[in-house]
């Protein structure tokens, strides 16, 4: 019973967590949706005629999947979503990072550091964090039932 | 005995039933919660789908045919063509480098100050086509930053300036020049900045005070507006961009004199 009753505060934790950063990135993208665009272009993944659509398309993922999240409904979908899109994420940085592109030109206040060294700090730790969120999404998915939630699983 | 154990079992078909229900009732509550909160999601999804809709109409950057352009320039792509290469006899075995720079953007600063000279010599040498693509996209990523330090648009003011330097024969020094006073990023550039760039490209009288009515009269928004649609066209996001006979370059590449001077030289065997 006590350990049954750990899980749930963790998993909780974990989706409230989810939820906000879902929200967060998805708010600041919808506010600037040449920046989100921009950003997928930068990328380089996909042609540029994807870029409008994936550019409106990410923050509502993004926002409808952080709703969700905090709510509490359909979460064991959401969260593998979530870590889908996160493990996405890994995989575009990645990807950038070994085609020898740097993605942050400097030109946001991003501290303008294009040199080797400083693109490699900053693009672990960008994977780090996305992997850690990723996990975040795993765990919910086998343990979806948390306290607070809308659902009762 | 028997009438105990039937009304005992009827107890439990009774409590089995009432389980039963109290069961169906959550199901059902369940799936009203679902379905009443997957609409909302749905609609608060839709909602902002708006934004970005509305945003993006008022900013339909077309291109407009009727801009003048600078000495040289074309409307194919609007870019500023350097060098003798362009219009030597084997023009089309030279292999062509176009780069995408925003006037305010640091790391172009920083391109410039590593590898600028080199390629401006390969260029001047005629042995690359060179084409420099001004962008205007931090405008919009600095406009609070540069409306508070007095300097609305820089890149936009930048671009028309560098035009009408282009016009007085001043392409590759004032270019150069530029990038050599770029402000701290934000701060912008300022009509008297532009003057002292021209300045110290080397610019006098009559040409400088052509420039400076030039600049004044905002000649060339018209044509760094097309340059920075062309931009957004191609999916270009991040500057500077080096574009080497249609293949985007490496930054590595770009910002190394000896990479980019092999990767000229490359080009050019084939």
């Amino acid at each position: 019973m006590n350990q049954s009753n750990r899980r749930p505060i963790v998993a909780t934790i974990f989706r409230f967590i989810l939820a906000g950063v879902l929200l967060y990135a998805g708010g600041i993208k919808i506010m600037e949706p040449h920046g989100a665009r921009d950003a997928i272009f930068a990328y380089r993944i996909f042609p540029p005629s994807w870029g409008n659509v994936l550019g409106y398309a990410l923050p509502l993922l993004e926002i409808g999947l952080g709703l969700l999240l905090a709510m509490g409904l359909f979460v064991r979908v959401s969260a593998m979503i979530t870590a889908i899109l996160m493990l996405s994420f890994v995989i575009g940085i990645a990807s950038v990072w070994a085609r020898g592109y740097s993605i942050d030109c400097g030109c946001f206040g991003g501290g303008g550091d294009i040199s080797p060294a400083g693109r490699a700090a900053r693009y672990t730790q960008e994977i780090i964090r996305d992997l850690v969120f990723a996990g975040m999404g795993l765990w919910l998915f086998f343990k979806p039932r948390t306290l607070l939630a809308l659902e009762k699983i | 005995m028997a009438k105990d154990s039937k009304s005992a079992k009827a107890a439990r078909e009774a409590a089995a039933q009432a389980r039963a229900e109290a069961n169906a009732a959550e199901r059902s509550r369940e799936r009203k919660v679902r379905l009443i909160g997957g609409i909302v999601v749905v609609l608060v999804m839709g909602s902002l789908l708006a934004i970005p809709l509305m945003s993006g109409k008022n900013k339909s950057t077309g291109t407009n045919s009727s801009a003048a352009l600078p000495k040289g320039v074309t409307s194919e792509t609007f870019g500023v063509k350097v060098g003798p290469a362009w219009t030597a006899a084997n023009a089309d075995k030279i292999p062509m480098l176009q780069i995408w720079e925003d006037f305010q953007c640091p790391a172009c600063g920083a391109m410039e100050k590593a590898s600028g000279a080199t390629i401006l010599q390969l260029a001047d040498e005629g042995k690359v086509r060179l084409e420099w693509r001004p962008t205007l996209f931090l405008d919009e990523k600095l406009s609070a930053d540069n409306t508070a330090n007095g300097n609305p648009q820089s890149s936009l003011r930048a671009t028309n300036a560098f035009g009408c330097a282009v016009d007085q024969g001043f392409a590759e020094k004032f270019h150069a020049a530029l990038f050599a006073a770029q402000p701290s990023e934000g701060k912008g550039y300022s009509t008297a900045d532009f003057i002292a760039v021209a300045q110290a490209a080397g610019m006098t009288d009559p040409a400088l005070t052509k420039f400076k009515e030039c600049e004044a009269a905002k000649s060339y928004n018209g044509w760094a507006n097309n340059s920075y649609a062309a931009f957004q066209k191609d999916g270009i996001s991040s500057t500077p961009d080096g574009i080497l006979n249609g293949t985007e370059l490496p930054s590595q590449t770009l910002f190394t004199p000896d990479a980019i001077t092999k990767a000229i030289a490359d080009a050019t065997k084939q």
